[in-house]
């Protein structure tokens, strides 16, 4: 069918029909070899979101079509039939990285964390994924979700909790995201308590990306997956140095132990690694220069961090990099990375034997 | 029941949502609204993801209830509306929420009460019952009575509330940026907000609608509409935030001056655009130009001007760059102030007369300053006259007016001052009050009357009052003009008298001021210059208040006052023969009023100022009594009273008057003193020749201390008033009126013996003063103690036949040197009555033979020449006669020859002395 033909049809149509006829239509040239690309932008464009001068009436109740829209794409989605690989494709040209949908995408995301829509957030796995976790967009997206489920709805906390059971892929990218959401403040209590229980029960949830292929159309090329790890390492090694503000001392007890906790469930993932073949790119040397690029900059700023916050931060640190070191899942610059460690060597005594112990293997 | 559990399942918040969008998308459908609420809200808790959509839902709620709300308004029904128990709940929900996480909720509800209160606003303007022209105040009012706006507002108010602390900014920055798309619609919702945060509410609008004027500035022809809102939203915050208003307009004004160097461009506009900012404010509000000028006004020190003035030019920018449009507005505001109008007035003033140029920038900068200040002035002052004149005095309403009347006290000192500019300036605003109430004019002068030192002053005055004469001559007919001219001067003089009279806070110097100056303006009118005072008001209003002027000069002891209101009376009565006759009160009270100031005159230790003021009571007393026999009369009795009997009788030589105290003392102590001692059945006190007992010998009455020389003058001067009072002006020959001075001594003979039995003119047989000897003492003592009482009789003495009316004196002191040989007074008798030609030559050289006689040949020479003598030839009146067209009785000596039985005794005693009296001998008997 050609195009015009397609759109006419769906042009008697009314909102919201035509947005899931349109979906559907848009899944069928996915399917097919030539995949009509600008049609599909075009038909998104025009009868999904309502972009087009034409549609403009249906403004009125904006809100409200949103919220319509989301119910029909997570409907879409759940629908039996299709192929998952072809879904992807639909979802990530429903939601190209230059557009402006991101809200919907966040509400859509919402709802489907809400309702437990599994072919949505496995979709938006994908989609962070091929965007890069760690990418503005997908750390948008995760801000939108924090903000809805713990700043706006502290009560709906619980249905995050099944969320690594339910879309592990999804949740692991999520993490990702969440831990440039936290890149220079420290997290909420609630949220290093909820990420100490995913991976407290779901330890395979940090290797999640290395071991899921995403499902993507042929000729689709994955992106390189980017673990939490790095992330969430920065979070235990910067808290100490961070948290002297913090007065409360039952609160900040409580922190450190979830901190501590989370360290220690980091650097067991990351020794699970060592006897793996496919774990060369768990964590980006990048990664870690960054955080110890930001750790020797607030040493030096501040003076007035007492010794025993010193010593553990610099502790965590080494840890994290022996750690990693000793699996051998590091890649990108080990040199940069040990020579930045070079100055803070002489703080701490575990860095020095870091240093060490790896400076030859690196090289 | 399902929206109320805590967990959901999914399918169930599927469920949810899927009625939820079938309800709101289609919302005529069975579905009631109730339940979809209800749906809604559960979503709202539990569905973070439909949030928006919700809202969104809610805003149609709100909108459904806001219409049938204005159709019940229009129709004017009331019945129930289904959606505000709905509205109810959505708002328990959602403060709820704001009370729970106040920064998550807060910004979210906030912003979407604030959206939907301006489209609402917005939307239903034009609908409801009210006029086109209504002001906040009915939206107010219509908008709060609907349950949704009211419930609305209270969310957005509860909203602020939380963010205020943490927010401000955002916070009123959201609500003005809805105020600024939905204006003017949505002011009430700033206006009600506003009052629940006036500090920000009110600073914030004001920054706002400074950076928008500042922004429009230079090109803006129109009305500013934001301006008008910003007009709108804080005058109803004026109602019960008028002080904070007041604070934050003097705030930005004060911000406005402060000099930084480290200002972006912006601010510095802004800093700029101030005053024209509040100069446009307050020409749109009449409350906002109240709040500008009580504060504002107290910061315009002369310190400040020259800092304005730096800025002048970039203002007229924001005024079509016309200086003229900027000057009118002010002058209009100006004339609207309703407080601190003189205030404003002085400001003015001082800065167009200041001299200094300190502080300003250039010379040329102050001097332009100063001329439009001036300027300034004078418009208000024409504009006011303009309105005057155009309306009417009493139906113009010009605040400024009205408030410089409330400060007239103010005003008043300027009337005084030493600049020409400020006395004109004042002159004309009192005009201006004067025809609106006439009894400030009074007032006015008044002050100025009883305060004017110089003639500068007192020519300001008159233009004052004759300003007014022509201000009234506009309703009046000619001759009713120059009637109510005359009683205005005269009020004006009653004023003053008044608050002489009865204010006692009045400056020591200023009755006498006040007298000078009337003397002063009688002079000129006296001298006919000026067209002005051709109605004579001056005159008229003296005569018509000459009894308190009267009553003011009896009542006072303070000589140079008493000499103030004499010399205007002086002057005052000096003139043409006006045929003034006052009444007998007026009168009278005059001449009591001019001898109480004879007296102060005699009092008086200056001799020039004595021998003037008593020049001016005989003028007075001569004017006086000329006309009226009663204050003749009146006088010669008070002079003679007062100098004979009174206090002032010292100043003539009497003897101190003094009466011997004695102290009561306690009968407890008296008994104290007896102690146990007899007690004798005797009076407390007994008074005997030689004193008191218990108080020693009486004490001698204090000698009389006052200057021989002083009390001669003080004599001639009597005398000189006294003849004043007889004046006769018929004849300048003979000046004194002898029917006049007959009145004399027969008050002399009835203030020193005022007996009923043989007091007339007859002399009895010598034996009879046995009789009378009681009374011959008294009058004896009488002469004794006031001296004076022989220069009087020398004066009837002198105007013949005056002293025979005193004939019991002559008799009584002639009884007493009988029997106590006294010299002195036989000489001083018997030399006054033949200067009165009682005893005609040679019994009249008695008084030369006395003081060689012996005391028994005086006995005899008074006996047998005086006594006998008198005895024949009775002391009448008929023995004088008077020639044709003279003034002064002469006794015939031929006729009138004594028989020798009198002279005999005489001869033989001169004989007898011949040794001395031999010359004198010879030239009465040998001849």
């Amino acid at each position: 069918m050609a195009g015009n033909d397609i759109k006419q049809n769906l042009r008697k149509l009314d909102f919201p029909y035509c947005a899931r006829e349109a979906l559907c239509r848009i899944e069928i040239l996915c399917g097919r070899p030539g995949k009509q690309m600008d049609l599909q932008l075009d038909l998104i464009s025009e009868f999904v979101f309502g972009e087009i001068e034409r549609r403009k009436k249906r403004n009125l109740t904006m809100a409200i079509q949103e919220l319509q829209l989301i119910e029909v794409l997570s409907d879409f989605f759940q629908s039996p039939g299709g192929s998952a690989a072809v879904r992807n494709a639909v979802f990530l040209s429903l939601f190209p990285a230059d557009s402006p949908r991101y809200k919907i995408l966040g509400n859509l995301v919402s709802l489907a964390i809400a309702t437990q829509n599994k072919a949505v957030l496995n979709a938006t796995g994908i989609w962070m994924q091929q965007l890069g976790s760690t990418s503005p967009q997908s750390v948008g997206l995760a801000r939108h979700v924090l903000n809805d489920y713990f700043v706006l709805t502290p009560k709906s906390i619980d249905k995050l909790k099944q969320l690594p059971v339910l879309a592990p892929h999804f949740t692991a990218n999520l993490l990702t995201a969440i831990g440039e959401v936290y890149e220079d403040k420290d997290p909420p209590t609630e949220l290093l308590r909820l990420i100490g229980e995913w991976i407290d029960e779901n330890p395979s949830l940090l290797l999640t990306p290395l071991i899921d292929n995403p499902a993507l159309p042929t000729g689709g090329i994955p992106m390189t997956p980017i673990t939490p790890i790095a992330g969430l390492f920065r979070w235990c090694i910067l808290s100490p140095v961070r948290s002297i503000d913090i007065e409360d001392t039952d609160y900040s007890e409580e922190r450190k132990k979830l901190y501590s906790k989370i360290q220690h469930l980091l650097m067991d993932s990351v020794l699970r690694l060592k006897n793996n073949g496919n774990n060369k790119h768990a964590i980006s040397a990048q990664h870690f220069a960054a955080t110890t690029r930001t750790l020797t900059a607030t040493l030096q700023s501040q003076t007035n961090i007492n010794s025993i916050s010193r010593d553990l931060t610099m502790e965590r640190l080494a840890q994290a990099v022996s750690t990693a070191m000793c699996a051998n899942c590091i890649y990108g610059n080990k040199q940069e990375l040990l020579a930045l460690l070079q100055p803070l060597s002489y703080q701490h005594f575990l860095i020095e034997w870091t240093l060490q112990t790896y400076a030859s293997k690196a090289a | 029941m399902l929206h109320s559990t805590g967990a959901l399942s999914p399918e169930d918040i599927l469920a949810e949502v899927r009625k939820f969008i079938s309800g709101a998308v289609r919302p005529t459908h069975s579905t009631s609204t109730l339940d979809v609420t209800r749906t809604a809200l559960s979503l709202l808790r539990h569905v973070p993801a439909a949030r928006d959509a919700v809202l969104e839902y809610f805003c149609n709620v709100f909108f459904i209830a806001v219409t049938k709300y204005v159709r019940q308004l229009e129709t004017n029904q009331n019945l129930a509306i289904c959606e505000e128990t709905i509205i109810a709940e959505i708002h328990t929900v959602l403060s709820s929420f704001i009370n729970g996480n106040p920064e998550a909720w807060a910004p979210i509800i906030s912003a979407w009460s604030l959206e939907l209160l301006g489209k609402l606003s917005s939307e239903y303007a034009k609908r409801g019952n009210l006029p086109s022209n209504a002001g906040i105040n009915d939206f107010l009012q219509q908008w709060m009575s609907c349950c949704a706006t009211r419930t609305l507002i209270d969310i957005t108010a509860q909203c602020l509330q939380c963010l205020m602390h943490s927010d401000t900014e955002s916070c009123i920055k959201a609500l003005l940026d809805t105020s600024v798309s939905h204006s003017p619609h949505f002011d009430w919702v700033v206006a009600h907000v506003g009052s629940c945060f006036p500090n920000t509410v009110i600073t914030r609008v004001l920054s706002c609608g400074l950076k928008d004027f500042c922004a429009m500035g230079n090109e803006h022809n129109v009305k500013n509409p934001k301006l008008n809102s910003v007009v709108g939203i804080l005058g109803h915050l004026a109602g019960s935030h008028f002080q904070d208003i007041t604070a934050a307009l003097l705030d930005l004004f004060k911000w406005s001056l402060q000099e930084d160097v480290n200002i972006d461009e912006d601010t510095k506009n802004q800093k700029l655009a101030t005053v024209p900012f509040l100069l446009n404010l307050a020409s749109l509000s009449q409350t906002l130009l109240k709040a500008i000028t009580s504060d504002v006004l107290q910061t315009l020190k002369p310190d400040i001007i020259p800092q304005l003035a730096l800025f002048a030019s970039d203002w007229c920018r924001y005024f079509d760059n016309q200086p003229e449009a900027l000057v009118d507005l002010t002058v209009h505001l100006i004339l609207g102030c309703e407080q601190g109008g003189s205030q404003l007035i002085n400001i003015l003033l001082d800065t167009s007369l200041s001299t200094s140029n300190v502080g300003y920038h250039s010379v040329n900068a102050a001097q332009s300053v100063k001329s439009v200040c001036s300027e300034i002035l004078e418009l208000v002052l024409q504009e006011i006259d303009l309105l005057l004149r155009t309306h009417g005095p009493q139906s113009a309403n010009i605040a400024l007016l009205n408030s410089i009347k409330q400060e007239f006290v103010v005003i008043l000192p300027l009337l005084l001052s030493k600049t020409p500019l400020r006395v004109q300036t004042a002159i004309r605003l009192l005009c201006f009050l004067g025809s609106q109430s006439p009894n400030i004019l009074i007032s006015a002068a008044s002050y100025m009357l009883v305060k004017a030192v110089t003639t500068f002053h007192l020519a300001a005055l008159i233009r004052l009052v004759s300003n007014n004469i022509i201000l009234f001559s506009s309703n009046k007919s000619e001759t009713e003009n120059i009637l109510a001219s005359h009683s205005y001067f005269t009020q004006i003089v009653e004023q003053s008298l008044r608050d002489i009279n009865y204010r006692s806070v009045i400056g020591k110097q200023e009755p006498g001021r006040f007298f000078q100056n009337l003397t002063i303006l009688l002079k000129w009118e006296r001298s006919n210059k000026a067209v002005v005072f051709r109605s004579k008001m001056i005159t008229q209003a003296i005569k018509f208040n000459l009894p308190q002027i009267s009553v003011l000069l009896t009542k006072t002891t303070d000589f140079d006052l008493a000499n103030d209101i004499a010399e205007m009376l002086d002057l005052f009565s000096m003139p043409e023969k006006d045929n003034f006759t006052p009444n007998v009160e007026l009168t009278l009270k005059l001449t009591r009023a001019v001898i109480q100031y004879f007296f102060l005159c005699i009092v008086e230790h200056d001799i020039t100022k004595k021998q003037q003021g008593v020049k001016i009571v005989c003028h007075l007393l001569k004017d006086l009594t000329f006309y009226s026999p009663c204050a003749r009369v009146l006088a010669l009795r008070q002079i003679l009273g007062h100098s004979i009997n009174n206090d002032p009788a010292k100043y003539f030589g009497a003897k101190e008057k003094f009466e011997p105290k004695f102290e009561e003392t306690l009968l407890l102590h008296q008994n104290h003193k007896q102690v146990t001692s007899t007690m004798l059945a005797q009076k407390h006190s007994s008074v005997f020749h030689a004193g008191v007992i218990g108080h020693g010998p009486r004490r001698p009455p204090p000698q009389n201390n006052i200057d021989k020389e002083i009390i001669a003058l003080n004599k001639i001067l009597l005398i000189d008033v006294i003849k004043a009072c007889c004046s006769n002006r018929e004849s300048e020959r003979y000046p004194v009126n002898l029917d006049a001075l007959t009145m004399v001594s027969l008050l002399l003979v009835e203030l020193v013996s005022p007996d009923v039995m043989y007091n007339g003119l007859p002399w009895p047989d010598e034996e009879f003063t046995k009789v009378t000897i009681e009374r011959d003492l008294q009058i004896h003592r009488t002469f004794k103690d006031v001296p004076l009482l022989w220069t009087l009789l020398e004066l009837t003495a002198w105007y013949r036949p005056a002293l025979a009316y005193c004939s019991v004196l002559l008799r009584g002191i002639a009884a007493t040197v009988m029997a106590n040989w006294n010299i002195d007074e036989g000489v001083l008798l018997v030399s006054v009555m033949a200067l009165g030609q009682l005893l005609p030559p040679p019994l009249a050289s008695i008084r030369d033979v006395l003081p060689v006689l012996e005391p028994h040949q005086i006995n005899t020479i008074m006996k047998e020449c005086v006594w006998a003598y008198m005895r024949e030839n009775v002391p009448s009146p008929a023995l004088f006669t008077r020639s044709e067209g003279a003034n002064i009785a002469w006794r015939d000596t031929d006729t009138s020859t004594p028989n020798s039985r009198f002279t005999e005794t005489l001869r033989l005693l001169l004989l007898s002395n011949i040794h001395t009296l031999g010359p004198l001998y010879a030239a009465l008997f040998l001849q």
